[in-house]
């Protein structure tokens, strides 16, 4: 296992590297320039050439790409991710400042969506064409199929305007996070719901599952014992991608509930074309989204040895 | 199945799921044919906007504002008093609109790159399997957000950012798909004969792979438009005042508080129209593959 972690992880900086060049580009061959982008928002309606050449100049975007690319990799490498551009702080700041914000969000949403989606995705198989079973399978095809900053939406109507039960948006108190925590982890739950029932009626089906109940094992020891941990692994694999779908939901549900998080920043820096945020914004999600992926194919490999032991077919 | 576990099965009074599910729950049976049938609906529905809508989707009515539901106007009107109904029946071929065609798009760059890179292998193959890698190590929605919100609002850099983050995925799945036909005996046959590589993919791969293709179009068609919603939510899909229901859902957001209407039926629009694609992708992956996970 720690041969597989090692030469997984080994990949991640190079990995990182080549997606750190890819944002750079990205954000130089887009149309528009910050300097004169920032210049029209702060309300000046005459831009001249001087104040725009000069802010240019400021800014360093007036040093050739490579050049450019050489000094903003070398600061991150000393962890400064240089100043906003259109409020003049130290991009480490706005972030240390955001982050817990999305991340309470974020790691709220991932909890409520395993505890919620475990256990309806077990008895859903267990009680396969049930009324339970259907009654899951409804709910979390809706799930899937419904876009969750409308649901923030109905639930700012159902629970602010006509209840009054949760404020409808801002940041603070416990009771500000459970509106969009919920909005964030229905997609995350149902998704996860859906694998696990499937994976789980997958390994049901399974001889060795008529094996262990030929012995006469009770259903529950079958279950728990034989079946689970196999019919994890699919679900525990697509959690990777649910946590990267969380990063990107996160904005959006940010942006529903005027909540103050990274992804609202990241948002109305992408408006204001404020180079060093956006930068440091999607760089970070990414090696979030990248340490997840490892993070899981720990967790995999602890679960299954044949990949622990090296065997993994590519 | 060996015949050992198939005698088990009677033995211990089999109790296999999928039988039992196919028994008790009819409708599900059918949800495929009624997955197809809302999707088909929607887009019929969408398509007929102009012979169905019952006013101008654009046309400002400042006396009508934020009128709840009338015979005149079923889904009430909007802050500019302008017909829901109408706007969601219009803003439909927008939003249709484009998921089509970034799914298209996507699809036919995956089928190029994905599928001479699984029949080519070699050195091309690492080129884009590598390009694969980096564009996967994005989380998806961070990507597109960031990529649509450069470029600048706009019809054209929603399909471009949908694009960017969907090829990738696509041409993973395309290439190992490939990999394994290719050694198919009737693609050796062939190239043996001497058919040049773009027939040999074309006519002989391409037949292939195109159920498994269907599948996964199917089911990531819902995905498509929600993505695309995502970003016209964020107002970074067609300028105003043109109708599109994520850009609707956003403008309904200063007025729902008092007209509910305004987020309700653009929403819904969406989640049928996502439902009825999951429900049929659902189906036909059950169809084609009754093995295979579903994902």
């Amino acid at each position: 296992m720690g041969t597989y972690l090692l030469r997984r992880s080994l990949g991640i900086p190079p990995l990182l590297l080549s997606a750190s060049v890819v944002i750079f580009l990205l954000l130089r061959f887009s149309p528009g320039d910050p300097a004169e982008v920032i210049l029209a928002q702060s309300g000046e309606y005459a831009v001249d050439k001087e104040t725009v050449a000069q802010l240019r100049r400021e800014w360093g975007l007036d040093l050739s790409l490579p050049a450019q690319y050489g000094r903003w990799l070398g600061q991150v490498a000393r962890g400064d991710f240089g100043r906003s551009f259109s409020t003049s702080r130290p991009v480490s700041e706005l972030l240390v400042e955001r982050l817990p914000a999305t991340l309470q969000l974020t790691v709220g949403a991932l909890l409520v969506a395993l505890v919620v989606a475990t256990p309806l995705g077990i008895l859903s198989a267990v009680r396969s064409g049930g009324l339970l079973d259907g009654f899951c399978r409804l709910i979390a095809l809706a799930g899937v199929s419904m876009p969750g900053f409308w649901l923030g939406l109905l639930l700012i109507w159902t629970f602010s305007v006509r209840l009054g039960w949760f404020p409808a948006i801002g940041s603070g108190t416990f009771r500000h996070l459970v509106l969009p925590t919920v909005a964030l982890a229905a997609g995350v739950a149902a998704t996860q719901t859906r694998l696990i029932r499937a994976s789980l009626l997958e390994v049901l089906g399974q001889p060795y599952v008529d094996v262990a109940r030929a012995k006469g094992l009770a259903e529950r020891i079958v279950i728990v014992r034989h079946c689970l941990r196999n019919a994890l692994i699919p679900a525990i694999t697509a959690l990777a991608l649910s946590v990267g779908g969380l990063l990107g939901g996160a904005a959006v549900i940010e942006t529903v509930f005027a909540y103050p998080g990274l992804g609202k920043l990241a948002v109305d820096s992408i408006g204001s074309r404020d180079y060093p945020v956006i930068q440091a914004y999607v760089l970070l999600m990414t090696l979030v989204f990248v340490f997840s992926s490892l993070l899981v194919d720990a967790a995999y490999s602890v679960l299954d040895p044949r990949i622990r032991l090296g065997a993994r077919a590519q | 199945m060996t015949t050992a576990s198939a005698l088990l099965r009677v033995v211990v009074r089999d109790e296999r799921p999928r039988l039992r599910r196919r028994s008790v729950f009819r409708l599900v049976d059918h949800a495929g044919l009624a997955g197809a049938l809302l999707l088909a609906g929607v887009v019929t529905a969408c398509l007929a906007a102009p012979l169905l809508a019952p006013a101008d989707p654009i046309r400002v009515n400042l006396p009508a504002q934020l009128q709840p539901p009338s015979a005149a106007h079923l889904m009430g009107t909007d802050n500019f008093g302008r017909d829901i109904l109408s706007r969601v029946l219009h803003g439909g071929r927008v939003s249709l609109g484009v998921a089509a065609a970034a799914t298209l798009i996507s699809l036919l760059i995956s089928l190029v790159l994905g599928g001479l890179a699984g029949y080519l292998g070699g050195l091309f193959d690492d080129l884009v399997m590598r390009t694969v890698d980096l564009t996967l190590a994005f989380p998806r929605l961070v990507l597109a957000i960031t990529i649509a919100g450069l470029l600048g609002a706009g019809l054209g850099s929603v399909v471009i950012a949908i694009v960017a983050v969907s090829w990738a995925w696509y041409a993973r799945v395309i290439r190992g798909m490939v990999l394994q036909a290719r050694e198919e005996q009737y693609v050796l046959a062939a190239h043996a004969v001497g058919a040049s590589v773009p027939r040999v993919l074309l006519r002989h791969l391409l037949p292939a792979i195109i159920g498994q293709l269907a599948v996964l179009t199917s089911l990531d068609f819902g995905r498509i438009i929600l993505a695309i919603s995502a970003l016209s939510f964020l107002g970074l899909g067609i300028r105003p005042p043109a109708p599109e229901w994520g850009a609707m859902l956003n403008e309904s957001r200063l007025f729902f508080a008092r007209q509910p209407e305004l987020m309700l039926y653009p929403g819904l629009a969406i989640f049928l129209t996502v439902l009825g694609a999951n429900l049929l992708g659902d189906a036909l992956s059950d169809a084609l593959d009754p093995r295979r996970n579903r994902r």
